[in-house]
């Protein structure tokens, strides 16, 4: 049961699992519980997505724009 | 209509992007590589850096070589390399010193935890993903903060999609224990035990 608890807090069941699952939690509270608990703390972890967003460091970017310019310029050179 | 055209079976492995247009893309992803790559490393920033650096780079080869071949989804394809290159040294360092990648890491240090937990939104959360194991913490990154398939995790982790479920289980049922007295210090519903 704790596989498919955390599959339907991710909402990744269907068919008869997910009915299976459906009417269990439907008789056992303590299920019940320990889905809500999943649901909260995956919300929590979801809402970690909106942190502060940073990018790479100027010199970071600069060299991989040299790699890539190199990269293509050996791409495009035609065999010797 | 471009998606439409690249579903199609005789386009499937027909280059779409320009190398040019594929390199922006990627750098566009940049932001998001870097969330990651913090939150794998544990706040190192240095090591983060490296491996978005590393990420572009081994992507764009890839893509000039034809090996890129994932439709559509290049934010996943791109924290596949990410994490599968963060793992790879990973197991190099552990192997050398002695222990496995499933071991409780150390403390963070004090540059680390600026980093991370100074401006977090969820201090204690980002505590206590930081306490996981690599490879626990890898799925939980990938899956429940950076929102990718069961399945794609599975290919970034290069384990089975059955390991990636458990993992989450037991990354899962570790946080909810270690946020416990927070909850209920906070005044949180103190939640009942998983069964």
């Amino acid at each position: 049961m704790k596989a498919l608890l955390t599959a339907r807090a991710d909402q990744r069941l269907s068919g008869l699992i997910k009915r299976y699952v459906e009417l269990h939690l439907s008789q056992c509270a303590q299920c019940r519980a320990a889905l809500e608990s999943l649901i909260a703390l995956r919300e929590r972890l979801i809402a970690l997505r909106s942190a502060p967003a940073e990018t790479l460091s100027p010199d970071r970017q600069e060299r991989v724009q040299a790699a890539f310019t190199e990269l293509l310029k050996r791409h495009k050179k035609p065999p010797e | 209509m471009r998606t439409l055209l690249a579903r199609l079976p005789w386009r499937r492995n027909t280059p779409l992007l320009s190398p040019e247009v594929f390199a922006l893309r990627c750098q566009e992803q940049a932001t998001d590589l870097l969330r990651l790559a913090r939150r794998l490393t544990r706040g190192n920033e240095d090591p983060a850096q490296d491996l978005v650096q590393d990420t572009l780079i081994r992507a764009f080869e890839a893509f000039l070589r034809e090996e890129y071949h994932d439709q559509g989804n290049l934010r996943a394809y791109l924290m596949r390399i990410l994490t599968n290159r963060f793992l790879s040294q990973k197991r190099r360092d552990r192997w050398d010193a002695g222990v496995d990648i499933e071991t409780v890491p150390p403390p963070l240090s004090e540059s680390a935890e600026t980093l991370l937990v100074s401006q977090a939104l969820d201090e204690p959360l980002e505590r206590a993903l930081a306490a996981l194991p690599d490879g626990l913490r890898a799925t939980i990154l990938l899956v429940d903060i950076e929102g990718l398939e069961y399945s794609e995790a599975a290919l970034a982790l290069g384990i089975p999609l059955g390991t990636v479920r458990s993992r989450l289980f037991r990354a899962r049922q570790i946080l909810h224990q270690a946020l416990l007295p927070c909850a209920t210090a906070q005044g949180w519903l103190p939640v009942k035990e998983v069964v």
